[in-house]
């Protein structure tokens, strides 16, 4: 008798979940994308393998000490799969808008990021990446077919984008996606640091050694996990700033001054302030033309382009004893001395980052990469149009006379460059309620979010073929 | 009044000076949209759906709603992609857009009449045909099928034609942007400000 009330009320949970999941299956996910509805087939795989535990728990062949591990282990998968049904919670329609979808999705299929993919938007200033191995889900004796069938459909990791919802959902910031698909073609960019570091790393160890007056070597954990975190962020930063150009650095430290405090390093990442000096450098490198990021934008706006131009309350990071002193509040004595030494490492071996970067994307998807050349085309295309209410949509190709939709990492460069330097141009209906620049930033985030639609559209429209 | 022929709009599209360039955005294909001797642009059905369904609101009053009436409690949104398509069954209406973004100059306006072959067939697309200089945005279309037959619409479908017209210097120093602009398809008010606070202060004087 336990044992039967201990099946019942797991199919109660067990019915309850799937009917759950079926009303998640027929909801609209933002440009009807793919991923949300691969995840779910998942977890209805998962239930189905537990259901599958729950009957075969009826078996009167088996032991009860047997019926009842099947019924312990179908609560636990119930459990796991209500879970994974919290991992997909704002992937919905009404939290991320259906016109980023597509062009975000464009930009991962450029990138070659094969594996399968779903967006989902958080009440919190949170850029993410996060992947599911497919080990996560198979790990079952006996998977229903339905799982299996649902696993066979994905390509692997399963990966979820992170972006801030709502208020924080604003359009130009869109491009730290770009960081974010810069950690999940990371491994693939071949950066060898043992290989083409090695002075470098040793003298961090030498460095780390004489502070913390004990010896160590290049492969302790801590430091090898603070390296390699770093390494990888500064990584994905080069990667975004390949994709999107000043995009990407407008929207990352206008981002950390906006929703972060402090100097924001950590183990995970390296302080902002060495983030931002490190691509600021490459704001002022000349293009194939000749002329920088900073020299074209000041050129279409008369405003200098300086390292603070959005983020001035991001602080300098203290260095040596003072940021040791700091770091020990919250970190133990090595990995403090390691992040205080390793600001040292990271501007060393810098250039041999960006140009490992720069050389894969240049070979894997060189018509991805933005250039000051494409920002001075996009701004004398885009931007005195947009102050005229006419968003970024297409574009007449000069050689051929074609009309062709402009790229995504073009809008949000236009975008931001009308941000920071036209908003007061953006004329908008008299007699709104609040503040004008309010109704002027509405204006010119409905402007670039048609162009986001109308471009992908036409994209979608010239493929059908 | 004469309105502007297939060259003339070509030409408009084309203009280099940003006030005076006519935008309608993307067309997919010039040729076929801006037909010779139409003297009109052939616009497409967009995305965005907006479906009355079931509410409490008993009538729509704008003296007895809250100030401003929210009228968006009414309307069930939809959005459709490419390749997708939506029903309006008879005697519905629904509220759409054209998939182009229109933003006419200070010297045009125009007139956005249903195509002749959706009126066939019993659908009428547009109500509100007006566009006034300045404006800019998607165009709302109020859809409604008088026929007997469900219709099911695909976004990128010709759903009406816009026809331009030259609008005489008055003189009046007009800012772009006071008319439309990219706003929700669902309606904000009725009456203007003045027009509302007006008819609430007669109904409260004529109260039985």
């Amino acid at each position: 008798m336990a044992l039967e009330n201990a099946r019942q009320a797991n199919r109660v949970f067990i019915a309850r979940l799937e009917a759950q999941t079926i009303g998640l299956q027929n909801e609209v996910y933002p440009g009807r994308h793919p991923g949300p509805y691969k995840w779910l087939k998942i977890v209805r795989g998962l239930i189905a393998t537990a259901q599958g535990y729950l009957t075969e728990s009826e078996n009167p062949a088996i032991s009860d000490t047997d019926k009842s591990k099947l019924i312990n282990d179908a609560a636990q998968i119930g459990q796991f799969s209500f879970g994974k049904l919290k991992d997909i919670l704002g992937a919905e329609a009404s939290e991320l808008p259906h016109q980023v979808i597509k062009p975000l999705q464009r930009w991962l299929d450029d990138l070659k990021i094969k594996e399968t993919v779903f967006f989902l938007a958080e009440h919190a200033p949170n850029y993410e990446l996060r992947i599911w191995p497919k080990g996560h889900f198979s790990h079952f004796h006996h998977p229903a077919q339905s799982l299996t069938d649902a696993l066979s459909e994905v390509e692997w990791p399963f990966t979820r984008i992170t972006v801030p919802g709502r208020a924080l959902g604003m359009l130009p910031y869109y491009a730290l996606v770009a960081h974010e698909a810069g950690h999940a073609i990371y491994a693939r960019v071949g950066l060898d640091l043992n290989a083409n570091s090695q002075p470098q790393l040793q003298t961090l160890v030498d460095r780390v050694q004489a502070r913390i007056g004990r010896s160590l070597t290049v492969n302790d954990t801590a430091l090898s996990e603070i390296v390699t975190n770093w390494v990888e962020e500064l990584a994905a930063d080069a990667i975004a700033h390949f994709i999107a150009g000043p995009a990407f650095y407008f929207s990352a430290f206008g981002f950390f001054q906006m929703c972060t405090r402090g100097y924001g390093v950590g183990t995970s990442h390296p302080p902002h302030d060495l983030r931002r000096s490190v691509l600021y450098e490459q704001m002022l490198v000349n293009g194939a033309a000749g002329s920088s990021y900073a020299e074209i934008f000041q050129k279409h706006t008369g405003v200098p382009f300086d390292i603070e131009i959005n983020s001035i309350g991001i602080p300098a990071c203290s260095s040596g004893d003072n940021l040791f002193a700091v770091l020990q509040i919250n970190y133990d004595v090595l990995p403090s001395s390691v992040m205080t030494e390793a600001i040292q490492y990271v501007t060393e071996i810098y250039p041999y980052i960006f140009k490992t970067v720069g050389d894969y994307l240049k070979v894997e998807c060189p018509d991805l990469i933005y250039t000051p050349e494409k920002l001075d085309f996009d701004l004398t295309n885009h931007l005195e149009a947009l102050c005229h209410l006419i968003p970024p949509i297409e574009f007449k190709e000069a050689q051929t006379g074609e009309i062709k939709p402009v790229v995504l990492s073009s809008i949000l460069n236009v975008g931001w460059v009308a941000l920071l330097t036209k908003l007061d141009q953006i004329s908008v209906q008299p007699g709104q309620v609040g503040s004008i620049h309010t109704w002027q930033m509405e204006r010119l985030h409905s402007l670039l979010i048609k162009a986001v639609e109308l471009a992908e559209a036409r994209r979608t429209w010239e493929e059908a073929v | 009044m004469s309105c502007l022929n297939t060259a003339e709009i070509r030409a408009r599209l084309e203009e280099t000076n940003l006030k005076q360039r006519l935008v309608v955005s993307p067309l997919f294909s010039l040729e076929e949209q801006t037909k010779p001797g139409q003297a009109s642009i052939d616009v497409r059905l967009g995305f965005e759906f907006a479906l009355v369904s079931p509410s409490v609101v008993g009538a729509i009053d704008e003296l007895e709603a809250q100030e401003p009436p929210i009228f968006a409690n009414m309307f069930r949104k939809e959005y459709v992609t490419l390749g997708s398509g939506i029903v309006i069954h008879p005697h519905q209406i629904m509220l759409a857009t054209t998939l182009e973004y229109i933003r006419l100059p200070g010297d045009l306006m125009a007139y956005v009449v249903g195509r002749s072959t959706w009126g066939r067939l019993g659908l009428i697309v547009a109500t509100a045909v007006g566009i006034h200089p300045f404006f800019s945005g998607s165009l709302t279309l109020e859809l409604r099928n008088l026929g007997e037959t469900p219709l099911k619409l695909y976004p990128g479908q010709t759903i009406a034609q816009l026809f331009f017209h030259e609008v005489n210097d008055d003189g009046v120093d007009t800012s772009p942007g006071q008319y439309g602009g990219t706003v929700d398809m669902i309606p904000q008010r009725i009456s203007s400000k003045g027009t509302e606070s007006k008819l609430r202060i007669l109904k409260d004087k004529f109260k039985l």
